[in-house]
């Protein structure tokens, strides 16, 4: 079952990147998946027999249920299925708690910090923060919180989030684009087999074509390869003749590949989204994120952000079912999650 | 070198450097001049100048560049023969007569004494040094002279103000009356008259010792403004010899300059800030000098600069001596922050000291006249008193140095600088608006009082202009009390020149809110203004936004930005209306050229040129040819340089990255110098900026590179020694090339689009329109971060509003969450374009509480249309058409209705 999570895994993120970075996400994030993987039926198998009976115990009409119940198994999650059933569970708790007859439910005893806003909407947004390991999505949900009352430690409103530090690789691959595009291959080709440069490279590589297609890195190391440095002059950019010094008819005197301007254009976009540049023009930052939209606010986004279908709230039988639907043996398709 | 560099070289080789010629400066004799000589002097006097102690001035660069040009001639036979017998006599002569000289004695067997005789150089260095400290002992000596005389100054000041002087904002004519007694409007009416301070002013000619600040200011006398233009050009050419000697001349043209800039003649004063530039530009040899001269460029609007642990104390007001110079000093500030070719050092002070005076109002349009009525802006509450103070504040307004009289000094500056009447009008106005809103109450402040009623009766009140709609919506704002309204309408009534005001029209003492509102149609409707702007301008618009409002949303980003761009023009055309100015949203509207950039039919913008250009041949690539066949020849290699900066621009990618390979690892020094020189001064090619940035990678991290790349970017990077400079200067390169070739990319016509909305919103905002390449991403957030702050006011003051789709403190707690995660001038700009939506729905459903569920349904759209949205354009174009529709509401227009 592990090998066949692996063989999904490997195929759906294939599909995605494309479509993800087409559909507006921002660039130059480790991980190009904005949702949870979909368990297989098979990790029923992982799950201990008390979180089953208490998945099995969860009524729509006691949100806060979900939240506890997520709360229990985010802190012994120890495996991806597990994770995104907690995310689930957090989700169902904001879900719920609209349509529940005591949505924002009375604070446990004893309960301080972010619970003690008295707002279960609030809860959600702090425990699926701390579940994230993606500091965008991290701030997505703090600034949510933020926006529903919750009042932060330390003063963060209205200021720029935190810039997340710059990968260590970042300046040596983008140096290593410098030197390929001065027809320095061989002095690139020091940086980019470093291990972390080479895999930042890979993991950035769409943002070298304004499409998002994958083949960029592919290039960079062909540029490299037919340029470690010019046959004719070893980039002393000119010969000595009978006639004289003139320019190198290889190189022309600029030795290294002739990139279109376009090239170049998204060349940059990669160094400047790495090196996390501020731009300043419209048009600039459009190349750069590719008109990425702003993440709104909304605690309603949850659900499509984490795949969860907000109308199966019954657990039966290893899967969501519809409250509906749930009450009556073998009815209904199961969802799988 | 274009000035004299003879003090220069006497600074750096002593004065017998300056004579004789070639042969002085490399210190040979004619008689023994051969080429071995001349290397050997060469490199001997090379070595003087690395040792000196601004080595790694422009001044030494210049030196050196006249050394090798020096050595080029003597290495020429023919020149060098012309010059032996041009100079032999004169020389044979100086030294016949034992002419004490620094300049070696050359003899012809004699070794040269770097390399015979150490002691010898050792004590020229030491002397080199002796001259420096001598030199900086001087500096010293002077700038304490100089504090001495500014405290005697300020003494005779103390005296002055005490014995009631005519001092205080450069000498008032007699014509004036500055020391006008109070005077309540003479209201008629049993309720008309405003309670005011006490009408008999104790001393009109007492100055308040409250105010007698032992450094209060002392205008100059006025000074034949030609005669200041002509001694600040003397001053800019005697600086170029000793800027030293030139500072104290400076300070002083820049006193009589800042003290009464406001009566010159415009092509008078902007010539006089030119010469300004130009003395400026002289210091630039001497790092002090000129952060002296800068900082005697600042220090006359200090006043806005809030001394450190002070923020807790009562702000002392601004004197009328003070309000000219204020605004002087900030708009040459501006106008200095425009120049690129200047040295960094200036630069970056002048770019300080404007932010801490502007900060984010810094005006894109970076001329004085911007800067300047930047400053005004902010004055008016400056002049009054502080809202703590307490005591004296009813002496404070009287007198040469009273409230009152520089409230005159900036109506006058106002006028200078407005470049009509329409604009004068609305500068007063806001510096009234300001007064009202911020400063104490006018039954308070005796200050207060009369610059209300001065400001009353200086404003024309003309139809069509921006004064009396503001009139209007004051009645609305909460910010203006019932106080203010007293005193302006009874200003308004008695002595202004609004039309068709009467007594009858003076807000009472004991009026309620609903007199408020009673008044306000009162003015309405003497002045014509809402069914005017009604019946003119609202019917096109009404048919505009409705098939706007309409419209199948386009998919292209270009076609979707430009969409946005025209509902902004709506919208800035609705609120004109709904305050009342039907003919300025009449013209807005049927602005043709405006149209037509907008319409689907819109002409391309002319393509830009293409700035990553690789092509052989021409004059830049013989160029290149003859530098590299130029080898390791140091003359030859300078002159080629010199000569590149003739050839003229563009410069093509080959040259570039020659000069760019010099300016960052050449060698020797000089070469690396003058390389980084002219590249610095081709800052604007891209071609140069790529070349930079791709030889970052090998470049050892000097200073000269970290400054180059400064100039480049034209941002303040770490030191180079710093462990995070590389990545600040690789990002900072990346930024300057990606933003220069995106101009050139398909997507250019966003930027033209960008800044259409950026002057649509700054419009709404009251603010100066945008100017300038990149002014459009700033324009825009400081637009809509403006605006916001003003529909948030209108928000608040309508609150609560139980039917508002959003509740207020979501509203202001989105925006900060919106805040944190935009990433980049459009995603800033959005967030803060979707609060402004969220609060308009707010003050609307307050408005019409029975179209509060249609208001509703217009958020809930907008919201739902940017969660589905795939790029940011369309989140713009989601959320102003959402804005559109609620001036639809607010203005009554439906679906085959008029309003």
């Amino acid at each position: 079952m592990t090998r066949l999570l692996a063989t999904l895994t490997l195929a759906w993120l294939a599909a995605m990147p494309a479509t993800a970075l087409a559909g507006g996400h921002a660039p130059h994030q480790p991980d190009e998946t904005g949702a949870p993987l979909a368990a297989p039926a098979g990790a029923a198998a992982q799950r201990p027999e008390w979180v089953e009976r208490r998945l099995a115990a969860l009524r729509p009409e006691r949100p806060r249920e979900y939240l506890e119940l997520g709360e229990e198994i985010a802190e012994q999650a120890d495996n991806p299925s597990m994770r995104t059933l907690a995310r689930t569970l957090f989700v169902l708790a904001y879900e719920t708690s609209k349509t529940a007859p005591d949505g924002r439910a009375a604070q446990p005893a004893g309960s301080s910090g972010a619970a003690a806003e008295g707002d279960l909407r609030v809860s959600v947004c702090l425990a699926l923060a701390a579940l994230t390991d993606r500091e965008h999505e991290r701030t997505w949900l703090r600034a949510i919180a933020a926006s529903l009352g919750w009042k932060a430690g330390r003063a963060d409103g209205g200021a720029r989030r935190a810039t997340a530090a710059i990968d260590p690789a970042a300046l040596d691959l983008s140096n290593a684009l410098s030197l390929i595009r001065i027809g320095e291959g061989r002095q690139a080709a020091r940086l980019l087999d470093k291990p972390e440069v080479a895999q930042l490279l890979l993991r950035t590589e769409r943002l070298l074509s304004p499409a998002g297609l994958t083949g960029g890195e592919a290039r960079v190391r062909r540029l490299m390869a037919e340029w470690p440095n010019c046959p004719e002059c070893r980039n002393r950019r000119f010969v000595r003749n009978a006639e004289g010094v003139r320019l190198c008819p290889k190189c022309g005197g600029r030795p290294g590949p002739r990139l279109l301007q376009q090239e170049l254009l998204y060349q940059l976009r990669l160094e400047s989204s790495i090196l996390q540049g501020v731009q300043k023009s419209w048009v600039a930052q459009s190349i750069v994120d590719g008109g990425a939209p702003l993440r709104d606010l909304d605690p309603d986004e949850l659900a499509k952000t984490y795949s969860v279908d907000p109308t199966r709230t019954v657990w039966r039988d290893g899967a969501w079912h519809e409250p509906a639907a749930g009450t009556r043996r073998g009815a209904g398709a199961a969802g799988s999650r | 070198m274009t000035h004299d560099p003879r003090p220069l070289i006497a600074r750096f080789l002593g004065p017998g450097a300056v004579e004789h010629g070639p042969f002085g400066l490399l210190g040979v004799s004619p008689d023994d001049c051969g080429p071995d000589r001349v290397d050997a002097a060469l490199q001997r006097q090379l070595d003087r100048v690395a040792a000196h102690r601004e080595a790694e001035t422009p001044g030494a660069d210049d030196v050196r560049l006249a050394l090798h040009a020096a050595a080029t001639q003597l290495l020429d036979p023919r020149v060098r023969a012309h010059l032996v017998e041009r100079w032999r006599p004169s020389y044979a002569a100086a030294r016949a007569a034992g002419a004490q000289r620094t300049a070696q004695q050359p003899q012809a067997t004699r070794p040269a004494p770097v390399a015979a005789k150490p002691d010898d150089l050792d004590r020229r260095l030491r002397e080199r040094e002796d001259d420096g400290q001598r030199e900086l002992i001087r500096v010293m000596v002077f700038i304490g002279a100089a504090t001495m005389l500014m405290i005697a100054l300020g003494l005779v000041a103390i005296l002055a103000i005490g014995s009631g002087g005519a001092g205080g904002g450069g000498g008032a004519p007699a014509a004036r009356n500055p020391t006008a007694a109070p005077t309540p409007p003479s209201a008629q009416g049993p309720d008309a008259a405003p309670p005011s301070p006490d009408p008999q002013a104790a001393d009109g000619q007492t100055e308040p010792s409250a105010d007698a600040r032992p450094s209060a200011r002392v205008a100059t006398d006025l000074v034949d403004p030609r005669r200041t233009l002509h001694e600040l050009r003397e001053c800019a050419k005697a600086a170029r010899g000793d800027p030293n000697a030139a500072l104290p001349t400076f300070d002083r043209l820049v006193r009589q300059l800042s003290d009464w800039w406001v009566r010159y003649d415009p092509a008078v004063r902007r010539a006089c800030d030119d010469a300004v530039l130009e003395v400026l530009l002289a210091m630039a040899a001497s790092p002090e000098v000129l952060d002296a001269a800068i900082e005697s460029v600042a220090s006359h609007s200090a006043a806005f600069v809030a001394a450190p642990g002070e923020s807790d104390k009562p702000r002392a007001r601004l004197l009328p001596a003070e309000v000219w110079p204020v605004a002087w000093s900030v708009g040459m500030l501006t106008r200095l922050s425009r120049e690129r070719d200047v040295p960094t050092r200036m630069a970056v002070a002048v770019s300080d000291a404007l932010d801490a005076r502007l900060g984010a109002a810094r005006p894109s349009d970076q001329t004085f006249e911007s800067g300047a009525a930047g400053a005004l802006r902010r004055l008016p509450a400056l002049l009054m008193n502080d809202r703590s103070v307490r005591g004296h504040v009813r002496d404070s307004a009287t007198g040469a140095t009273g409230s009152t009289a520089a409230v005159k000094k900036w109506i006058e500056a106002c006028r200078a600088l407005a470049s009509d009447e329409a604009a004068a009008e609305r500068a007063l106005i806001e510096g009234l608006e300001q007064i009202l809103t911020t400063c104490r109450e006018p039954e308070e402040d005796l200050g207060v009082f009369e610059a209300v009623g001065l400001l009353v009766r200086e404003i024309r009140w003309r139809a069509g202009g921006a004064a009396r709609p503001r009139l209007l919506d004051w009645f609305r704002d909460p910010r203006v009390s019932d106080s203010d309204l007293r005193v302006v309408t009874a200003a308004l009534a008695h002595g202004s020149a609004a039309e068709g005001v009467d007594s009858t029209m003076v807000f009472s003492a004991g009026a309620g809110p609903d007199d408020r509102s009673r008044l306000r149609a009162s003015y309405a409707a003497a002045w014509g203004i809402e069914t005017a702007g009604r019946e003119r301008a609202s019917r096109e618009w009404a048919d505009t936004a409705r098939a706007a409002a309409a419209a199948t949303y386009p998919t292209r980003p270009d076609e979707l930005l430009r969409e946005t761009a025209a509902a902004a023009r709506l919208n800035e055309a609705a609120r004109l209306i709904w305050r009342g100015e039907g003919q300025a949203a009449k013209s807005l509207l049927s602005d043709t050229a405006l149209a037509q950039s907008l319409g689907p039919n819109a002409p391309p913008p002319p393509a830009p040129p293409v700035v990553h250009t690789f092509t052989i041949g021409g004059r830049a690539t013989n160029w290149a040819e003859r530098y590299l066949a130029a080898e390791r020849s140091i003359p030859a290699r300078l002159e080629l340089i010199a000569e590149l900066d003739r050839i003229g621009r563009p410069i093509d990618l080959v040259t570039a990255s020659l000069l760019a390979r010099e300016a960052v690892i050449g060698s020797p020094i000089q070469v690396r110098f003058a390389a980084a020189r002219l590249a610095g001064q081709l800052a604007d090619e891209a071609t140069i900026v790529h070349a930079v940035l791709d030889e970052l990678p090998g470049a050892p991290k000097t200073a000269s590179l970290g400054e180059l790349v400064e100039r480049i970017t034209r941002q303040r990077l770490p030191r180079v020694t710093d462990p995070g400079w590389e990545i600040a200067a690789r990002r900072a390169l990346v930024e300057r090339l990606l933003g220069m070739l995106a101009r050139g990319s398909p997507e250019a016509r966003f930027e033209e689009y960008a800044l259409l909305i950026a002057d649509s919103y700054l419009r709404a905002a009251s603010l100066e329109v945008a100017r300038g390449a990149g002014a459009a991403a700033e324009g825009a957030v400081l637009g809509a971060r403006s605006l916001w702050s003003a529909v948030y006011a209108e928000a608040a003051a309508a609150a609560p509003v139980e039917a508002a789709p959003v509740p207020l403190d979501m509203i202001e707690r989105r925006l900060r969450g919106r805040l944190s995660l935009a990433e980049g001038p459009v995603q800033e700009f959005a967030a803060h374009q979707v609060s402004i939506v969220e609060a308009m729905a707010f003050v609307i459903s307050g408005e019409r509480p029975t179209s509060a569920r249609a208001v509703g349904a217009v958020v809930e759209r907008m919201q739902q249309e940017r969660r589905d949205a795939r790029h940011v354009f369309e989140q713009l174009l989601a959320t102003e058409t959402a804005a559109l529709r609620l001036w639809m509401i607010r203005l009554g227009v439906e679906e085959g209705g008029a309003p």
